[in-house]
């Protein structure tokens, strides 16, 4: 690993920002977070960055890494400086920027709350009880850790910005992982295709390659939710069978 | 429902193009328009050609023994049982058997992803901005027409079985030959060359994901049918490879029709091993 | 004088962590007007840092588990200085607060009948870990933080609240600032929850991250209110070592639960030495590595491995070892877990796997894990009342790792998850009361314009000193002098040396302007770690006998007399006074349990 490398950090705001550069030492293991702590602490401690955990538990350090979302404290920096050492660090971008490396991520917090939450059934008895082939599913799901990489790499929000359309990867996972629980009662299809804007989602997959926790987010959540509202919405031999033997 | 404090931000964000993507992200697209043009293109031309498609004709140019190999894009097998169809419709078969993997490829959830990015740079790499975008009509996705017949996959899906079946069909008649001596048992290297295609074939299929949701996926007490759970988990198993088999079998079912075209005219006499 | 902003709360709850979202379902149940402050994004709190689970009695894996072994091991392991109350509150309702959160909708791992899977960790008698894998944090505060906005809250994210507004009646509000824009705000509230954490972050090798300045107890300090057992911060025995970069970030016990070995520098199990099994735990392990082999398939019929002591015991070993020259190459110890097979590390300890695969370039299904000892949790904190969670200020109630008294000593895995669910509804409730016999009062100018100064010095100066600077030699001291092994002339020099920071302290300045500007954030955050790095030294320097967390090697013994008394600091002035306040004699039914585990 190179002694010093060079960082290239998006310094400014919504009014407009520049690249600055900033030549930090190295040392193992350090992580693209690292350097930028050694830059507030040495060189500039107004530098606005989010972070907690800085073991890739929290979800607040997101940013985009010589292009791509990823969480700095995971980031080895040997793995992204050029052959001149450079690392480039930038906001997320599909956000509001706030100044920096933070961005306003609250729209976020306002979608969580319309999706119905669970309900068990009704009659179920006490203590609570659930295979563990029938809660690994939603456990895969419940790995999230809002970091929002996955929102802000979704070109239908980062693109097209269709945040009145569609929830993004991010709820699509909290939805499956409602949906999928095996006690649940409530019905979430139409709320799926309506609400959520499931059809929104075209898989290209992004989602599911920056996930920092591997979470399958295309294959085990929306690809399967999308079949659900298949099943309701989409399939006409369903749809009239369903319609001649009189349910609903 | 919570409240958040407001707080002065603009809804502005940090400038797009501002420390974009520099690696070599063009790569995968390119690769998959390559693979995908040319694989359109040889099978457009066979099945325009509408010939070399049993390995029969081989006898009739003059070969002493051949193995029963049919090509895969003339499966199943309409050719037989409806005689001069060509002749009658002045078209080939081939294009009505198309039909079938070709709509079911065409709405696979894997190859929708590829082609959304290759074909429609919806987005062409991830994090990329996506060129034209300003300019480019309001964005439905899969919501609207047309994309919304995608949801119809599983319908592709049903006959696609069909199909498959049809390839074993194949596969059992491609572990015969047929020469002076009449029809014998016999391998040689197009038995294995149908029975790659058809493994490849199956992979794909089964490791679908509207198959995937059928086994089992839509059910969300799968502990209360073991049989279907046991069979989820091996089709969730070989989801997770569902891109390596699309392209896998795509690659095996042209090199199956290029091996059949390769014997029926006599370019080459296969290999017998057994 | 700075123009500020002002709303208005029934309930105020400072910190959104488990302790805070779980008071503020509580309040929201009620129906009262509630909001939350959160330092980060709310879900970030460090509640999400917690892996191996939530300890409660609920006995589902066929042992003879109840409430009371459950308190019984908790007073043992803290060594005998917690509040025996609050202990009994807790073991008694730590049960139905788990049980409370499937019906929030959390997704524990399973038994083979479908119930709750509990796993083993240090000090706990038997299996009573509630758990999702390593991550049950994440599964706890995510449950909570759905539930609790789902029901209407007010939350403030990203709000840093740096003093309590109090009257002759109590207290009365707090002044924050919003961290994205620098506004001032004034919160005015008939009752205040603190719900605010811990502060491992004044020292240099640490699991916690920049939020644990301990601004609650430093603020309910300043208020009026004491603290207990300050001397008492937890070493995390297996904190990561290797690379630098992740110095001090969190190794789950649940590795040590799972079967998890310690072997030292040369490649010794050193667990097994006689010198490191203290009395009171003595016959209750393996004797022999084979019987620690056996317990990991048949739990009924052998004893756990020593590996499984509590917190401070095995600390206080691999300090010993490294000490002694038998540590490794980086001077820490090995813990080697790859004889359970890839599959079922990778199903059990998956964010493990990832951690040390990702960020050390360690395999620990195929080798094993370099860790030494990190700061991890304060078991010290604001005095209050055990059932009530009442701290010395009327109208102000302190929960979770803030408020001390729980775990005495030491703290045993799994008990804080709990903590932050029973205490964190009991103060909820508790405010919902305090609310409603109480008024918005009038807040004081003085006391709201005394705080901006001090709030925006650091703005104005242009030459004065980094607090990154001071922060950063405060760790220094802190973790020479104040770490698991203390003496009087450490504790001394580190205590006069924490004064010449004070001072220069008054001197802080940062560049920039009031936007997002982690340089001025710092700045305040730092009064609140040097006060309470101070009440920790000082304690330390009181407690002339080694307990728990606190060894001291100029008097190495347990001393029964000091079993006695816990150490309050409270603020006269500006002056910290350290107080023996004598333990109330154990009731008669809790020594009756206490008995019991003798036989």
């Amino acid at each position: 690993m190179r002694d010093t490398i060079r960082l290239r950090v998006f310094r400014g705001d919504a009014s407009g920002g520049e690249e600055r550069e900033y030549e930090v030492k190295t040392f193992p293991g350090m992580v693209v977070l690292d350097a930028i702590h050694q830059i507030q602490g040495e060189q500039d401690g107004t530098l606005a960055c989010r972070w907690n955990c800085k073991a890739a538990k929290c979800g607040s350090c997101s940013a985009e890494i010589n292009g791509l979302p990823r969480l700095m404290c995971k980031s080895r920096v040997e793995e992204f400086y050029d052959a001149a050492g450079v690392i480039r660090v930038h906001p997320i971008k599909t956000f509001p920027l706030i100044k920096d490396l933070v961005t306003d991520v609250s729209w976020n917090y306002k979608v969580a709350e319309s999706i119905p939450p669970l309900r068990i059934r009704e009659g179920t008895p006490r203590p609570l009880r659930m295979d563990q082939s029938d809660v690994e599913r939603a456990q895969e799901f419940r790995k999230c850790i809002e970091c929002f990489l996955c929102q802000t790499v979704c070109h239908v929000l980062r693109d097209h910005n269709r945040t009145d359309a569609y929830f993004g990867p991010r709820y699509m996972v909290k939805i499956a992982a409602l949906d999928m629980h095996p006690l649940d009662s409530v019905e979430r299809r139409s709320f799926l295709r309506r609400s959520a804007g499931v059809g929104y989602c075209n898989i290209t997959k992004c989602c599911q390659e920056v996930c920092p926790e591997h979470i399958h987010i295309t294959d085990n959540a929306i690809i399967p939710l999308k079949e659900r509202v298949a099943d309701e919405f989409y399939d006409p031999i369903r749809m009239l069978v369903r319609r001649l033997s009189g349910r609903k | 429902m919570a409240s958040y404090s407001a707080r002065d931000v603009h809804e502005d964000r940090a400038p797009v193009g501002m420390g974009s993507r520099t690696d070599r992200w063009w790569i995968e697209p390119v690769l998959v328009i390559l693979t995908l043009v040319s694989f359109s293109a040889y099978a457009m031309w066979r099945a325009f050609e509408g010939n070399y498609y049993d390995s029969l004709q081989a006898l009739e140019r003059g070969a002493r023994e051949v193995p029963l190999l049919l090509s895969p894009f003339y499966s199943p097998p309409f050719h037989e049982w409806f005689p001069g169809f060509k002749e009658r419709f002045a078209i080939s078969p081939a294009l009505f058997v198309l039909v079938f993997p070709l709509s079911f490829r065409a709405t696979c959830y894997y190859c929708r992803r590829s082609y959304y990015r290759a074909f429609f740079w919806d987005p062409p790499a991830c994090g990329l901005p996506e060129p034209g975008m300003a300019k480019r009509k309001r964005y439905t996705g899969e919501s609207a027409w047309p994309f919304v017949l995608q949801n119809l996959h599983r319908y592709a899906l049903y006959f696609i079985l069909i199909v498959v079946a049809f390839h074993y069909k194949h596969l059992y008649d491609a572990c015969f030959v047929m020469g002076d001596a009449g029809r014998h048992f016999g391998i040689g290297l197009g038995t294995m060359i149908m029975g790659l295609d058809a493994v490849l074939l199956s992979l794909y299929v089964f490791s679908c994901h509207s198959w995937r949701h059928l086994i089992g996926g839509g059910l969300n007490l799968l502990s209360s049918a073991p049989i279907r759970l046991r069979l989820w988990r091996i089709v969730s198993a070989l989801n997770a490879r569902h891109g390596l088999y699309f392209w896998l079998s795509l690659i095996t079912v042209g090199l199956a029709d290029l091996y059949v075209r390769l014997v029926a005219s006599g370019i080459i006499a296969d290999p017998r091993i057994i | 004088m700075e123009p500020y902003e002002t709303v208005k709360h029934d309930v105020l709850i400072i910190g959104a962590g488990g302790a805070g979202l779980r008071a503020a379902i509580s309040v929201l149940e009620a129906g009262l007007d509630c909001g939350i402050v959160s330092k980060s994004l709310l879900g970030k709190a460090h509640t999400v840092m917690a892996e191996g689970g939530a300890a409660a009695a609920l006995g589902n894996m066929h042992e003879p588990d109840d409430w009371r072994v459950h308190f019984r091991d908790t007073i043992v392991g803290g060594a005998y200085l917690n509040n025996h109350r609050m202990v009994e509150i807790f073991a008694h309702e730590a049960i139905d607060r788990v049980l409370e959160l499937e019906e929030y909708g959390a997704v524990f791992d399973r038994t083979p009948e479908g119930l709750i899977a509990q796993r083993p960790f240090g000090g706990h008698t038997y299996r009573r870990l509630n758990h999702v894998g390593d991550r049950t944090g994440l599964e706890l505060i995510r449950t909570l933080q759905d539930r609790a906005v789902s029901m209407g809250p007010t939350v403030h994210m990203e709000w840093t609240v740096t003093r309590l507004l109090t009257s002759d009646r109590g207290v009365v509000g707090a002044v924050a600032y919003d961290r994205s824009d620098g506004r001032i705000i004034v919160i005015q509230a008939k009752a205040v929850v603190l719900a605010t954490g811990g502060w491992g972050r004044m020292y240099r090798y640490t699991s916690n991250s920049w939020e644990s300045t301990g601004d609650g107890a430093a603020m309910a300090l300043e208020a009026g209110a004491d603290l207990i057992d300050m001397e008492m911060v937890q070493f995390h025995p297996t904190g990561m070592l290797w690379p630098p970069s992740m110095r001090g970030i969190l190794v789950t016990e649940a590795v040590r639960g799972e079967g998890g070995i310690l072997r030292n520098g040369t490649g010794e199990r050193f667990m097994f030495k006689p010198e490191y099994m203290p009395e009171r735990y003595q016959g209750k392990f393996a004797d022999s590595p084979e019987e620690a082999a056996r317990w990991l398939d048949d739990k009924q019929n052998n004893r756990r491995p020593p590996e499984l002591l509590p917190r401070d015991e095995v600390a206080r070993a691999i300090y010993k070892e490294v000490r002694a020259g038998r540590g490794t190459v980086h001077g820490g110890v090995h813990l080697d877990v790859t004889h359970r097979g890839a599959a079922y590390i990778r199903r059990k300890l998956p964010s493990m796997y990832e951690q040390f695969m990702a960020l050390g370039s360690v395999d620990i299904t195929a080798e094993p894990m370099e860790v030494y000892p990190t700061v991890h949790y304060t078991m010290g904190g604001i005095h209050v009342d055990a059932d009530t969670c009442q701290t010395a200020v009327p109208g102000l109630f302190a929960a979770g790792e803030c408020a001390g008294g729980l775990h005495g000593a030491n703290r045993l895995g799994g008990n804080s998850l709990t903590d932050i669910l029973v205490f964190g509804r009991r103060a909820g409730l508790s405010a919902v009361e305090a609310a409603s016999e109480r008024k918005h009062e009038p807040i004081s100018e003085s006391q709201v314009a005394a705080e901006v100064e001090l709030l925006l010095a650091p703005l104005g100066r242009t030459q004065g000193e980094k607090p990154s600077v001071i922060a950063s030699e405060l760790q220094e001291i802190m973790q020479n002098n104040a770490m698991i092994e203390r003496s009087h002339e450490g504790l001394t020099a580190c205590l006069s040396k924490l004064q010449e920071l004070k001072e220069r302290a008054g001197r802080l300045s940062a560049a920039g302007d009031r936007r997002y500007n982690p340089g001025w954030h710092a700045a305040r955050d730092l009064l609140f770690q040097l006060r309470l790095s101070e009440a920790i030294v000082r304690s330390a320097l009181e407690r002339k006998e080694s307990r728990g967390a606190q060894w001291r090697s100029d008097y190495p013994a347990t001393d029964p007399e000091w079993g006695k008394v816990n150490l309050t600091v409270a603020l006269r002035g500006d002056e910290l006074v350290v107080t023996r306040v004598p333990l109330p004699p154990m009731p008669e039914h809790l020594q009756a349990i206490m008995n019991e585990g003798k036989k």
